[in-house]
């Protein structure tokens, strides 16, 4: 274990002695404000909570007002320790999920790649914008097609005809298989 | 005697047709989602959870079971063959596996890792068949103290004591208290933090945040990553045989990783990253003492121990999980999240109420590891040929599958979009190396934390002192007291080294 976090930490040094301004590797910094809101979030709502009137020891508000202030210290903490000179980002300690593999753990904590990233989000809009009016054969199909192209798809006619093949399978086995009903859009209501 | 009455009816109701069908398509599953790297079996079952509504309970979670184990299978072979684990509990099994196949001893890794697993499967199986009861004969005693304590062991362990970042680790623990907080508070009737959405009021879907966390969330990930794709490159293997003297080399390994695994499952420790880090440091340590240097080179007893180690930790992780109702690793999480959505819980009542099914699903654990012995000791260099699919399908396939499943389970549009932004903050915790099992823990254990302690206080009229009035609890507490001392006077000694 040892001589694997050994590694990982010696690359993670070369990636951030490359560029040198503050918030080279510092984006970290956002986390920790995004969790202290969240926590801020918390403890303003719970303030505000209408409690009703038969709640003895511990009411609801208890739980919240705990947690909310847990947060707000945890987040001004990762932004204190993300901000402090020397910083050095501890990302390849985190092997005590199930998920992490070794590649990946090598390479969290570096750059990403934002055009496959925004590409999968903005298909993630597009299917929710979709799934309702243009029924689920279409923004399925699109779900498909886009996440695919997004990460790096070589033959985007192929996938096209995949997709489609995909969502339309999909829908015949949830509303005749399963008599799950999925939205068939307005294209199909019309005929 | 009764126990074994009991667990011989449960394998008659496990092996009907269907629920040996549903065991093997779990186990097929499993040693799929194994073998791929980055889809893990939380993931897999977290999916899986809004499709099997439509089943039985007993089928669902032979079905999961299935998964489970098969996870811990397939994860060996792609470590082995090439150097890519599926799942980080097979990292320490790459260490000598890669090795071993470079010097075209992949067949002997491989039948050492799975006839290794499959011991420890056995063995520890037939643990939680005795030991389970016992839980909960402990269990049944249990009020509202103990089960706060045990809250408050899961929540710590696995997001301070485990975990490698302690901020990180409590900060997703938040997250996952926060987001469980959402909705009718179910003791007061107070509205929380609905935003004054109506839809908000039940809350937010298990489905929705493990489904989010774990499917979108890495994908979006995977998208960040996208030019980073490891090369895929299957090592040509021939058929698993072990040698008299592999074998010979294997039993003790496989004994020792088996009892280092056992007690593993037991404790909140996040899965079974760590026995297998032990067993491998164990296996190097015994080896070098017997003067043997083939560590680093390939040597048969790094991959033994491990995989027994694996093996043996995922299934007495079912102990404290069906007598406790007590998570000890993500996949466990999900599968408490998946009895909650059954609308049953786990722990003393579980084994009453629904005693054929737990019976059945600990009869399955046994029929599944000998079908994952029989699917991967001739098959596995037909597994690890999976890596070969492109992944922009397999990531479009998981995006479509999560949507669908989160929709279907209550046909409502906003429970995507819910989807959705938990799985952007499931990309912003992966990519800034938050652990997610706290944050699982959080939302799955958090009501039970709340009531627990709201209704102690109740009974206590306000006195704290009630939290600490059983045995039980003080025991708990002590234990959690003792981790946290000796892990950070672990964490103070690895900075000053560094």
């Amino acid at each position: 274990m040892t001589t694997f976090v050994q590694r990982t930490a010696s690359r993670r040094r070369d990636d951030e002695s490359a560029s040198g301004s503050f918030w080279t590797g510092r984006s970290e910094l956002f986390v920790g404000v995004l969790v202290g809101a969240i926590g801020g979030f918390l403890l303003l709502r719970t303030a505000m909570m209408d409690v009703p009137s038969s709640v003895s020891f511990l009411g609801p508000r208890f739980f919240p007002g705990v947690i909310g202030a847990l947060l707000v210290v945890l987040g001004v903490s990762l932004a204190v320790r993300v901000a402090l000179p020397g910083h050095r980002s501890t990302v390849t300690d985190t092997t005590a999920t199930e998920e992490q593999t070794a590649t990946e753990a090598d390479a969290a904590g570096a750059r990403s790649d934002w055009k496959p990233l925004l590409l999968t989000a903005g298909t993630l809009v597009a299917h929710l914008a979709l799934l309702r009016t243009a029924g689920w054969i279409v923004a399925g199909a699109l779900l498909f097609w886009g996440v695919s192209c997004a990460l790096g798809s070589e033959h985007k006619l192929r996938d096209l005809g995949i997709s489609v093949v995909v969502s339309s399978a999909v829908q015949l086995a949830f509303s005749a298989g399963l008599g799950l009903s999925l939205p068939s859009g307005l294209l199909l209501e019309v005929l | 005697m009764e126990t074994l009455s009991l667990l011989l009816d449960g394998f008659g109701s496990a092996l009907t047709p269907v629920n040996l069908l549903l065991c093997l398509a779990g186990v097929v599953l499993g040693t799929v989602v194994g073998v791929l790297p980055g889809l893990g079996t939380a993931m897999a079952i977290a999916l899986l959870v809004p499709v099997t509504f439509q089943l039985d309970p007993t089928g669902a979670f032979i079905m999961f079971a299935g998964v489970y184990f098969g996870g811990q299978f397939g994860g060996a072979t792609t470590a082995i063959l090439l150097n890519t684990p599926g799942q980080s509990s097979s990292m320490a099994t790459a260490f000598e596996g890669f090795p071993m196949a470079r010097n075209r001893r992949a067949p002997q890794a491989l039948a050492t890792a799975v006839l290794g697993s499959f011991l420890a499967s056995i063995v520890a199986v037939t643990l939680v068949v005795f030991f389970s009861p016992l839980m909960v004969d402990l269990a049944v005693g249990f009020g509202p103290p103990e089960y706060f304590a045990l809250t408050v062991l899961a929540f710590l362990a696995t997001s301070a004591v485990v975990a490698g970042d302690v901020l990180r680790g409590l900060s997703g623990l938040g997250l996952g208290l926060a987001l469980a907080m959402v909705g009718i508070d179910e003791q007061s009737g107070a509205v929380r933090f609905t935003l004054g959405s109506p839809r908000l009021l039940d809350g937010i879907s298990i489905i929705v945040v493990t489904v989010g966390l774990l499917a979108i969330g890495e994908v979006l990930y995977v998208a960040s990553r996208a030019r980073r794709n490891p090369a895929t490159e299957t090592v040509a293997s021939g058929r698993p045989w072990l040698s008299k003297r592999d074998l010979g080399r294997s039993w003790r390994p496989w004994l020792r990783g088996t009892a280092l695994g056992v007690p593993f499952g037991v404790i909140p420790a996040g899965g079974a990253e760590i026995p297998t880090f032990l067993s491998y440091g164990a296996e190097r340590t015994l080896s070098r003492r017997r003067g043997d240097d083939e560590f680093g080179r390939g040597a048969i007893e790094g991959v033994a121990g491990p995989e027994a180690a694996n093996n043996a930790t995922t299934a007495t992780s079912l102990v404290p999980l069906l007598g406790l109702g007590l998570p000890t690793s993500a996949t466990a999480a999900i599968m408490l999240g998946a009895f909650q959505q059954y609308g049953m819980r786990p722990g003393p009542l579980l084994f009453t109420q629904e005693s054929d099914l737990v019976w059945a699903l600990l009869a399955s654990l046994f029929i599944g590891s000998v079908m994952l012995l029989l699917l991967n000791l001739p098959f596995a260099p037909v597994w690890a040929k999976l890596l070969r699919i492109p992944r922009n399908y397999l990531y479009a396939g998981i995006v479509v599958f999560a949507t669908l499943g989160v929709y279907t389970a209550r046909s409502s549009l906003f429970d995507v979009l819910l989807l959705y932004v938990v799985g952007a903050l499931g990309f912003m915790l992966r990519r800034y190396g938050f652990p997610v099992a706290p944050v699982l823990i959080g939302v799955i254990l958090g009501p039970l934390a709340e009531t627990s302690l709201r209704r102690a206080m109740a009974m206590s009229q306000g006195d704290v002192g009630v939290l600490f009035a059983s045995p039980f609890a003080v025991g708990i507490y002590a234990i959690l007291l003792v981790a946290v001392v000796v892990s950070s006077v672990l964490r103070v000694r690895r900075a000053r080294a560094a």
